[in-house]
């Protein structure tokens, strides 16, 4: 079906972009990856000379390691350098203003409304919420697809300061309290918004369309509800001291590994929604929609259901919201199909999200057993999270073989990355809200 | 299929049945069906609470389903025979499909497959045909320089009445299948090794018998003792503060197994830190090592996420617990008519009969000694906000705002109480009173209902921060006499009528009385029964303040009784302490022992619980996760492309034909992109001439 429909539109991947930038090719490292690497390699270097005391020799590694990673990744994706020169001197910016003491926070106008972490994970939490909306206008208003992907941009750029500053303040409560904000449910939730987006604008750019920058903001915009529930009631955003179990350098490797996994398959997920959309846009058969409509409503209150007492309003509120939404792009699935990029272009994101979710995902789990091997004395003894990380990556491992191996393509395919997100979702949410288990710390 | 049908065909058909078994032992399907059984029965291990006591499953399924799920060992399903089978099982099938698969691949890689018919080129759906007037020779190396700047490795051979060049790219990426594949088996294989098969197979083989019953090491006889060489082993071990041990305890399904150590290992000393919130920040333990066979001896600090390898075995910390501190308690009456404490000192653990009454015994077992306790006293029901405030307490920093209500409130002890026939109630009483809503109170938790929750009583400290005073008034309120005087003196003061001073007298010590049986609840029941709906509220109201003053009156007297100094009791202090005093003297009749158990003093002895593994299969699986990522990473970022060029010289038009296709195992669209490119390149051949 898909090949069919790739002939039909065969020019389409002339306009792709390699390196998914300006750039027609990656080509070789230029003088501002030079001059990057120079910046960075300065400030690791001054971070090693004021900070290596309380670093052991791990995490003096993993520091140096940083740099070449960072400007790899930045030859890479331009855009990412510049996002990450960016947010960096605003988090100096900000760290500078708080001047060694965290009641500042409450009397400098910039850090109180616009640079502390909390506020700016607030204006990214906004921001994302917006470009949503634009994105969906964007269906029917060039100007307002732009500004989305502007949006986009802007919520990730709060994002990434916003948790570094975190950081920074963690240190700021107290000497031996900080920590990289990854530890708990709170932050990785955070990371997991921003991984996602900056994955979609990579294929957004790559691809050059903006039609999926709705679907896939979908997920990052349920993920910004929970995360403004999750601080509101639950006061989630204080930064916790570490537990012992946690005090290890491999956080910091395992945790953003896992995520770049979450992340992907999310997308995934959204772009095989995207997909069935496509292809059923000219179906009047209930039949067809109706598991769409009813997968769709149920990624939707995937977070609603780890609730564990009764449902506020608020929850009810975004039930409906979630019906009317997966209803809304189902009963406008024409004019929607004709803007989305062809069914084989669909297909190759999706490809390339899990396959990339996929292998970090398995380096994550092997880096989780390393690190379980030093802290809990085995490397693996069927903690349930530990269990449902190997469920999640039997289920992806499963989808590449049929695809590499029998050439799964399609309708399955796509069906199957939306399951599969329920699947992450519930190893990502629900195991640690129904089984206790040693991941406890991302308790709800 | 009826025997009769096929007489003559038994042999190949005996055959063919071990080559299709073979043949679906070694299949996709099969795998696939064994993952999903693997995903089934893990998803049932993370449901349902592996490795309880038996007693927990039989409560939750019954005796029937309790037996049934027995034989399928759902509570210890990841070591379970038929799990372990289902894994040997996908580890024979990913050897089967390796073996068959594994040569195949290797020889495709190395191979250009130049013997490719140069027309069978026609039926590839990446091709391109075109005809140039340049010469074959120009064309095979002009065509073999771009594919060498691609980055290819080709082949070119003549072909009947041409050359094919055959070319290819990133063919390790079969590497990356067979690493990945190969991972599967060496980790499965690793994992078994550090599994719970290897002690079993000990217990089978070697006839060993696990413990059942509490036993001094000593004594456990050999046949419960597995070998100092045993190559794989995860045991526990407990050791006190100034203890040492050489033994550690390996537990299989109920029973235990000694499994000697080849080093002595002593706990000097095991260390808490805390954050400044309460939370604990570390876990560490100083021990000496001590090798017997050399007597070489050395220091190391154990912690979470800083285990000790020592001779092929690993110490981590694992938990805590009490080594055996020392608590001296008093046992306080709560019934009778006298107020004589007991005295005894136990250890954490022993328990000791308690003789309540004439015929009534318990037994106090004490459980737990928690020298810290940092506790929330403040009020913990979130104010209403509105949205104005929400947000604003979400923004700045993430720092949190301190709790000031955060605080030490000292040490606890935690014991039970089992009467005669079994039943046990837990407590758990602070050795120091608290302040609560400005008043010093002893707070004694009891988890009446079983629940794992303590509800805790509030008893108020006297002048001397003691228990003293309460316990005497409640002595005293036992005592029919001392009510009566306290009635009698109550009535002198309030009324110099006689007549009236003789009714309040009466009803103050039918109050006293009502509330002495049942406290608060009797004194309320009371009233509904004898006062009419309309004036409950106002006679409850007199009935207060009269017990109150009663109350007063009996305090008084049990303090002459005691022979405490005088005090003015109508201080504001002393009445809030009869306030107090009455409400917990009510609480009293809710509480579901006679007795009151303080602590006076203690001396800490902390334990440390390591966790002692051998694990001879863990570089393997370590050496398996290697292949692992090196075979996924090659499989999806190596990218394999092959290339055919198929060039003839057409003598009598002077023209070259050229064929050429290319080919992937995975058609993504970047090789349709890397294909357009190839076009080109081949389409340039011809604009060149011209």
């Amino acid at each position: 079906m898909a090949q069919t429909a790739a002939s039909a539109n065969e020019p389409v991947w002339k306009e792709l972009v390699e390196s998914g930038d300006e750039r027609q090719t990656r080509g070789r490292p230029d003088w501002t990856d030079v001059v990057f690497f120079v910046i960075l390699a300065v400030g690791a270097g001054f971070a090693m000379n004021r900070y290596g005391h309380s670093m052991d020799a791990y995490e003096k590694w993993i520091l140096i390691g940083t740099v070449p990673a960072m400007v790899w990744l930045g030859w890479l994706w331009r855009p990412l350098r510049t996002l990450m020169v960016a947010s960096g001197l605003t988090a100096l910016f900000s760290i500078w203003l708080y001047q060694g003491s965290l009641e500042r926070a409450d009397q400098v106008f910039l850090l109180k409304f616009l640079l502390s972490s909390q506020s700016a994970i607030l204006w990214m939490c906004m921001l994302f919420v917006l470009a949503t909306v634009c994105y969906w206008i964007g269906f029917v208003s060039k100007t307002a697809a732009w500004l989305g992907t502007a949006l986009s941009w802007g919520a990730v750029y709060a994002g990434v300061t916003g948790l570094l500053v975190r950081w920074r303040e963690g240190h700021l409560m107290g000497p031996d309290l900080g920590h990289i904000p990854v530890s708990n449910l709170y932050e990785v939730f955070v990371l997991f918004a921003l991984i996602t987006t900056l994955f979609y604008l990579y294929y957004e750019r790559r691809y050059a369309t903006r039609a999926l920058g709705g679907f896939v903001m979908l997920v990052v915009t349920s993920t910004v509800v929970f995360l403004l529930w999750y601080s509101f009631t639950r006061e989630a955003y204080e930064i916790q001291p570490l537990v012992p179990a946690l005090k290890s350098w491999w956080m910091k490797l395992h945790v953003p590994a896992n995520f770049i996994g979450y992340g992907t398959f999310s997308l995934a997920a959204m772009v095989g929604f995207a997909y069935l959309v496509k292809e059923n846009s000219q179906t009047k058969s209930l039949a067809k929609l109706l598991p769409l409509f009813v997968l769709g409503v149920l990624l939707a209150v995937e977070p609603m259901v780890f609730r564990t007492e009764g449902l506020s309003a608020t929850w009810m509120i975004y039930f409906g919201i979630g019906i009317i939404l997966v209803g809304a792009i189902l009963a406008f699935r024409a004019p929607i199909a004709k803007k989305l990029p062809s069914l084989e272009v669909l297909d190759d994101i999706m490809y390339r999200a899990i396959a990339i979710g996929f292998a970090f995902f398995t380096v994550a789990t092997i880096l989780g057993a390393l690190w379980a091997a030093d802290a809990w004395g085995a490397y693996w003894q069927w903690d349930p999270k530990e269990t449902w990380a190997l469920i999640v990556w039997l289920n992806y491992a499963a989808w590449l073989h049929l695809r590499l191996m029998k050439g799964l393509r399609g309708t399955v395919a796509a069906y199957w990355a939306l399951i599969g997100l329920l699947i992450t979702g519930f190893a990502f949410l629900g195991v640690n809200m129904f089984l206790s288990g040693l991941h406890s710390y991302g308790a709800l | 299929m009826t025997q009769t049908d096929l007489p003559p065909s038994r042999i190949p058909q005996r055959k063919l049945t071990a080559a299709s078994l073979m043949e679906l032992l070694g299949s996709m399907r099969f795998a696939v069906c064994l993952l999903v059984i693997i995903c089934i029965a893990s998803i049932i291990g993370t449901v349902l609470p592996q490795n309880m006591p038996e007693n927990t499953y039989i409560d939750q399924f019954g005796p029937f389903w309790f037996d049934v799920l027995k034989k399928f060992s759902v509570w210890s399903i990841y070591n379970s025979a038929w799990f372990l089978v289902i894994m040997a099982f996908l580890v024979i099938s990913t050897t089967l499909c390796l073996i068959r698969n594994t040569p195949k691949m290797l020889r495709d890689m190395v191979s250009f497959r130049e013997h490719v018919r140069g027309s069978s080129l026609r039926a590839f759906h990446h091709k391109v045909e075109l005809t140039t007037e340049r010469g074959l020779a120009s064309c095979q190396e002009a065509i073999q320089k771009w594919i060498r700047s691609q980055g290819y490795q080709f082949k070119a051979v003549q072909q009947n009445n041409g050359v094919l060049i055959a070319a290819k790219k990133g063919s390790s990426n079969r590497i990356g299948y067979i690493a990945a594949h190969v991972a599967i088996v060496v980790v499965c294989i690793g994992g078994l090794l550090d599994s719970e098969l290897p002690v079993r197979l000990q217990v089978w083989l070697f006839d060993k018998k696990p413990i059942f019953e509490n036993m001094l090491i000593a004594d456990v006889p050999p046949s419960g003792r597995l070998s100092p060489d045993n190559p794989s082993f995860r045991a526990n071990l407990l050791i006190p503060e100034g203890s040492s041990r050489s033994n550690a305890v390996v537990t299989l399904g109920e029973g235990a197994l000694v499994q000697p150590l080849p080093f002595v290992i002593t706990l000097d000393k095991f260390l808490i830190e805390y954050y400044s919130t309460g939370m604990p920040s570390r876990f560490a333990s100083e021990v000496t090592v001590q090798d017997p066979e050399t007597g070489e001896k050395f220091q190391k600090v154990i912690e979470v996420n800083e285990p000790l390898h020592f001779k092929g075995i690993t110490v981590y910390q694992s938990s805590f617990d009490d080594g055996g501190s020392m608590v001296d308690l008093s046992i306080l009456p709560l019934q009778g008519k006298v107020n004589k404490p007991l005295e005894v000192s136990k250890r954490v653990g022993e328990s000791v009969e308690v003789r309540v009454s004439e015929n009534d015994k318990l037994r106090l077992e004490v459980t737990g000694l928690r020298p810290i306790n940092v506790e929330d006293l403040g009020n913990s029901e979130p104010q209403p906000k509105d949205l104005k405030e929400h947000v604003a307490a979400v923004t700045g920093s993430a720092a949190g705002k301190k709790n000031d209500n955060l605080r030490n409130i000292g040490p606890s002890v935690e014991y039970r109480l089992i009467d005669p026939s079994g039943q046990a109630v837990r407590y758990h009483n602070y050795m120091l009173p608290v302040d609560i809503d400005g008043a010093r109170v002893f707070l004694a938790g009891v988890d009446a209902d079983n629940v794992g929750q303590f509800r805790y009583l509030r008893i108020p400290a006297d002048q001397n921060d003691s228990l003293q005073e309460f316990l005497e008034l409640r002595a005293a309120l036992a005592v029919p006499q001392f009510r009566e005087l306290a009635a009698s003196r109550f009535a002198e003061k309030n009324t110099s009528n006689p007549q009236d001073r003789e009714a309040l007298q009466v009803s103050a010590a039918r109050a006293l009385d009502t509330f002495a049986e049942g406290g608060l609840q009797a004194l309320s029941r009371f009233l509904e029964q004898n006062v009419p709906a309309e004036e409950l509220p106002r006679a409850a109201d007199v009935v207060v303040r009269l017990l109150g003053s009663t109350m007063t009156e009996l305090r008084q007297i049990a303090r002459e009784q005691a022979q405490l100094p005088e005090i003015d009791l109508h201080q504001p202090q002393s009445v809030q302490w009869t306030q107090m005093a009455v409400a917990a003297l009510s609480d009293l009749q809710l509480y579901p022992a006679p007795v009151l158990v303080t602590m006076k003093s203690f001396d800490h002895v902390q334990a440390s619980v390591f966790q002692v593994t051998k694990t001879p299969g863990k570089l393997i699986v370590y050496l398996g996760c290697l292949l692992l990522t090196v075979g996924v990473f090659a499989m999806f970022y190596v990218r394999d492309r092959r290339i055919w060029v198929w060039l003839r010289r057409d003598d009598n038009e002077q023209l070259t034909q050229v064929l050429a296709a290319m080919t992937s195992q995975k058609r993504t669209l970047d090789f349709n992109r890397e294909f357009e490119r190839f076009k080109q390149a081949m389409h340039r051949l011809d604009d060149k001439e011209k």
